[in-house]
């Protein structure tokens, strides 16, 4: 197998590029991944591609990006640069069921579920675009915050908790990432907590949910808001700190379905407590009861409506709460992954057709430097005996995850595109398929991310009792 | 001829407005079909929205009274429901609908159910003359009785029945304050199926009467609601100083009542209603010392109800986090939904054995109350004739309505006219509810079972009611000292006579439970299980009457119901079984209701599969009403 060094290709591409364009100067042209999504852009000729590097040509953009880039110490580019990467793999790649044997080394860095679709009805591409890969990072308060931490701020205890050098709760007491070169699955597992929902709130406005059929048929649709805020630690936003009222949550999220009318009006709240002995607060607004429920926080693996492939404990990709005693957090590798760009500020990344069922041709994907760990099941008793999951290494969130079932077959897979802002380094979502690969059949998230509204969240939405009159 | 005239257009009326209700829903299928939402389709702002439905079904009743199978429940409902949300402070919601239910013109007067005590058959006139659920009656014997159930084919009364909620909601940014005015629904309290807290609104009863989803039970009244969030406020201090964390206090105020609403399969002649197999039986009638029954007489029954705006119900609840759970403590000012019997006369129908008052020849002699009781409870009248019937003294000559020239049941040869009395009744709404309660749920992390070990949610709920009104089913015999009347002629009495207050003190204890069943380990979601036992207990309840005029039904001192429900979607939830069972330990009764669900075309369309099936002692309790009320159902909802 030929490979060519992906350093000798940037070379030779940026070359070809600055002579087909007066380029931006640049301190370390290898690096400019946004003069690389230019000149693609220019290649597909795809409006969508040219909206994504219009929205990464600015000098916002790359000051926060510059901050990252100095205080990491590396970049997606710089880990792949350094990698043994298949020369071709690059942008511009675009993989099909014919050329496909022709790449024996792809399963390594391509999930075997797309690559399955690249021959299958169920939920089948025509082709899978490789494009450039992004510099991603998050709020410069953020990165302000995590300088501030220091040394080591942070250990784990043996039931999991996070805790600060004075031994209380640190996702109480802190605000910033723990762990940025985690060492093992536990550091990891709080690294990727830290990344919460990538922004200190969010509001979906609206989502549509799809359970979808082997056939690529709709089985049942809901549409709904969805608000998330982050309860403790907060850096970017007001109220800054922990959040008055909701002493001991680190997180709530909350759901309006909106649709279809025999579930109008259904409002969830739950609420994610710091202490790993203190189980989530949930509770239900049941229209068609006119009356708010106490659900169980011990039972989140029931799908938060029929049909759907989403349980409550996969709101942002892994949202099962951190407990030693009950689960095992390995670090199982270091590597690359082909998953769906963050760039759904300008466009979808899947292509789903209208009813939000079928993929109508070609997936984008981009190469994504990762840590992969490993959540075990301890005891016995969970929906998943394993879930696996890719985390991003600049944006410390799922690039790619697998849940396996209690016999150990890969049940679910969780595949995401974020609505993330180059600017600002805020993130929310776009689109989100989660296949169930025993039973063939899907479920797509499509949503919009509302920039304006989330800007005037107040924490009456997770209140059940003032959200049922906000229908 | 009148009478006619009336019928005639309201019938017109009805069918305009069924017409009318099609013919949009009809446009708006197609539009809602080609957009993920009708309010897309219709080009509407993102702050309104549109939806609604059209649900027909059609089924069979079986286990009949008389036996047999027969048409069934067809009802329709045809909904439409609009939102505006114009900013984040101001919601408007307008839902109306129309239902009906087509059972009657369908069934076409095949089924019955009991009408008065059939005087026929001779002594102990147990028998009872059927009563005709569909069809008007002849008026003539042998099978006089019937009503065709017109006016409960169409619930098409605007005000009081198709709107459904018409409302406007005011929250201040904040999230201190909000104010809901309009006509709505408010829930209250934990429990399910049976009501202890959750008395804000009165219930409808007549389609499916328990068996009807809560929310459609339902009856929305014109109230306004405000909540405020004492901790928003600033004013929480006092009670977190009782431990009582993020409290906030709502106040219900309606100034116009409704009661609930149930039909009495009634066979009078000139207070004849039928609501079908889900009527409610009309009552044998039973002198209830010597068992026989009370030929010749029927019941004219008229709703005493509130004054609008002058009779108004108020209900608080304040709401708070303690214990690690959520509580609320309740209490409501307002009225009985369901009413007490109060006798305010009679008419003597003289020429009429079935109390027709517009027979041919029919004189009809008005007797004012005391004319009445006295009819009934005095030596040698009603009451004393039917008890020489059962002790086998009784002669020719002691009929009590002789000296009217009727014709003497005894001595029919003897000549004279036939009689027959109906006596009025007011169904008095007008009676206070005075009640407070708390509820408190909870999630039990600290009891951890099953295959996931996950925790059951405890539910629980008391409410206290002061005073509450019940009719006395045995009453002092108001001209013979020490002597007492029982059963049917103890409702021949004054109202003070007739009504005991007594307070009752009702407690729920439920759990709900995620069950995922051991060894099943491709199961892919939950199943949901609630499981509730009720206790009511009620002081002094010797001789009280669970529900007039169901004479023969006493109150329990302690009266316990357990009720249990499931819901699990298979195949992926396009089929979902959802079931509930509620057990009278007391009386006897069990029902059950099993739903099988199924989703197809998206969602928007759903077919169901319902059966309802009631087990009881006739008159015994709530099920033993409905013990002849067995049903399959198939219906088919669309909606957009």
């Amino acid at each position: 197998m030929k490979r060519l060094s992906l350093k000798s290709f940037l070379i030779g591409a940026t070359a070809l590029m600055a002579v087909a364009t007066a380029a931006t100067p640049v301190a370390n042209a290898q690096e400019d991944y946004i003069e690389r999504w230019k000149a693609f852009a220019k290649e597909t000729g795809l409006p969508e591609h040219k909206a994504w590097a219009d929205m990464l040509d600015n000098d916002e953009t790359r000051k926060l990006e510059k901050e990252w880039k100095d205080f990491r110490g590396y970049t997606a580019s710089s880990l792949i640069e350094d990698a043994d990467i298949p020369g071709e793999l690059k942008p511009g790649l675009i993989i099909t069921k014919d050329n496909l044997a022709s790449m024996p080394w792809l399963s390594d860095y391509l999930p075997k579920f797309w690559i399955d679709r690249l021959n299958s009805e169920w939920m089948g591409v025509k082709g899978i675009r490789i494009v450039p890969t992004n510099h991603y990072y998050m709020q410069k308060a953020l990165l302000d915050a995590t300088k501030k931490l220091g040394k080591d701020p942070f250990t784990i205890n043996e039931k999991g908790e996070l805790v600060d050098r004075d031994g209380k709760n640190g996702v109480l007491t802190k605000s910033g990432l723990p762990f940025l070169t985690p060492k093992n699955g536990d550091e990891l597992n709080w690294l990727f907590n830290a990344h919460g929902v990538g922004t200190e709130d969010l509001w979906f406005n609206p989502v549509l949910m799809t359970g979808c059929s082997s056939s690529n048929k709709v089985e049942r649709s809901y549409t709904g808001n969805i608000w998330w805020r982050k309860m403790a630690g907060r850096v970017g936003k007001t109220p800054l700190g922990n959040v008055p009222g909701y002493e001991g949550v680190t997180e709530a999220g909350s759901l309006l379905l909106t649709s279809p009318r025999d579930v109008r009006g259904l409002a969830g709240v739950r609420l994610r407590y710091a202490d790993a002995d203190k189980d989530d607060n949930f509770k239900i607004f049941i229209p068609t009861l006119r009356r708010t429920r106490t659900l169980t926080g011990t039972n989140g693996q029931d799908p938060i409506a029929p049909s759907l492939e989403l349980t409550w404990d996969e709101w942002r990709s892994q949202w099962t709460k951190t407990d030693k005693r009950k689960f095992k957090y390995t670090m199982v590798k270091e590597g690359f992954v082909l998953a769906a760009p963050e760039v759904g500020a300008a466009y979808d990344p899947y292509r789903p057709d209208e009813a939000h069922c079928a993929l109508t041709g070609i997936v984008d994907m981009e190469l994504r430097p990762v840590w992969v760990y490993d959540i075990d099941d301890l005891t016995n008793s969970y929906q998943y005996s394993k879930k696996r999951i890719w985390v991003d290494k600049e944006l410390y969130y799922t690039q790619w995850m697998e849940m396996y079932d209690r016999r150990g077959n890969l049940w679910r897979t969780w595949d995401d595109s974020r609505w993330w802002q180059p600017t600002t380094g805020r993130a929310m979502w776009r689109s989100l398929i989660i296949p169930n690969l025993i039973s063939q059949r899907h479920t797509i998230l499509s949503m919009s991310s509302d920039w304006e509204k989330v800007d005037q969240m107040d924490n009456s939405l997770f209140d059940v009792d003032k959200l049922r009159d906000k229908r | 001829m009148n009478t006619k005239n009336k019928k005639t257009k309201t019938k017109s009326q009805k069918l305009c407005l069924l017409g009318a209700t099609a013919f949009s829903t009809v446009l708006m299928m197609p539009l809602a079909a080609n957009a993920e939402s009708l309010a897309e389709a219709l080009n509407l702002p993102d702050n309104v929205w549109v939806g609604g439905r059209l649900t027909q079904g059609t089924g069979v009743y079986f286990d009949r009274y008389g036996g047999g199978t027969g048409v069934g429940p067809s009802q329709f409902v045809a909904q439409l429901q609009a939102e505006w949300t114009p900013n984040s402070n101001v919601t408007v919601v307008s839902d109306f609908w129309l239902r009906g239910d087509w059972y009657y013109d369908l069934d076409d007067g095949d089924s019955t159910g009991p009408g008065t005590q059939d005087f026929t058959k001779g002594p102990p006139f147990l028998d009872r003359f059927d009563f005709l659920l569909s069809q008007d009656g002849a008026l003539t014997l042998p099978e006089p009785f019937g009503n065709s159930g017109e006016e409960n084919r169409i619930l098409d009364d605007f005000e009081q029945d198709v709107i459904r909620e018409l409302s406007i909601a005011f929250a201040d940014s904040e999230g201190r304050a909000s104010l809901k005015v309009g006509k709505f629904q408010r829930g209250w309290g934990q429990a399910d199926g049976l009501r202890l807290l959750d008395i804000l609104n009165p219930q409808d009863l007549r389609q499916r009467s328990i068996f009807t989803d809560t929310e459609d039970l339902r009856i929305p009244q014109w109230s306004a609601a405000l909540s405020l969030d004492i901790d928003q406020l600033g004013l929480a201090a006092p009670f977190e100083g009782l431990g009582l964390k993020d409290p906030s206090l709502e106040v219900i105020y309606t100034p116009v009542v409704r009661h609930s609403e149930f039909i009495v399969n009634n066979p009078t002649p000139n207070s004849s209603t039928s609501g079908g197999p889900f009527g409610l039986p009309f009552p044998r009638l039973v002198e209830g010392q010597s068992g026989f029954g009370m030929p010749l007489l029927g019941a004219k029954l008229s709703d005493k109800e509130t004054d609008d705006w002058e009779d108004s119900e108020v209900g608080m609840r304040l709401k708070f986090d303690v214990l690690g759970g959520q509580g609320t403590v309740n209490g409501f000012y307002g009225f009985q939904d369901l009413p007490i019997v109060v006798n305010t006369g009679a008419t003597v129908h003289i020429g009429t054995f079935i109390g027709d008052p517009n027979a041919a020849g029919v004189v009809n002699v008005p007797i004012d109350l005391p004319t009445t009781i006295g009819a009934m409870n005095a030596p040698g009248q009603y009451v004393d004739f039917i008890q020489s019937l059962a002790a086998g003294t009784a002669a020719p000559g002691d009929f009590p309505l002789i000296p009217f020239g009727c014709l003497d049941i005894l001595d029919p040869a003897a000549g004279g006219v036939p009689c027959s009395i109906t006596a009025d009744f007011d169904l008095d709404y007008t009676l206070r509810q005075k009640t407070v309660g708390f509820s408190f749920t909870r999630d039990m992390t600290e009891f951890r079972f099953g295959r996931k070990d996950v925790s059951p949610v405890l539910r629980l709920e008391a409410a206290y009611e002061f005073d509450k009104p019940f009719n006395k089913g045995v009453i002092q015999n108001p001209f013979v000292p020490g002597r007492v009347t029982v059963g049917t002629p103890a409702l021949i009495t004054t109202r003070d006579d007739t009504i005991a207050r007594r307070d009752q003190l009702s407690v729920l204890v439920g759990f709900d439970y995620n069950f995922w069943v051991p060894g099943w380990e491709s199961q892919r979601s939950s199943i949901f299980m609630t499981t509730q036992f009720f206790e009511i207990h009620t002081e002094d309840a010797d001789g009280l009457l669970f529900q007039a005029p169901y004479a023969l039904t006493n109150v329990e001192e302690n009266q316990e119901f357990i009720t249990q429900t499931y819901t699990k979607g298979f195949l992926n939830d396009k089929v979902t079984l959802d079931g509930l069972a509620i057990w009278d330990m007391d009386k006897g009764g069990v029902a059950i209701r099993q739903r099988i669900d199924f989703s197809v075309g998206g969602g928007n369309w759903k077919p169901r599969i319902e059966v309802g099936y009631f087990s009881g002692k006739d008159e015994q309790g709530l099920l033993g009403l409905y013990n002849k009320s067995d049903y399959v159902e198939f219906s088919l909802t669309y909606q957009f």
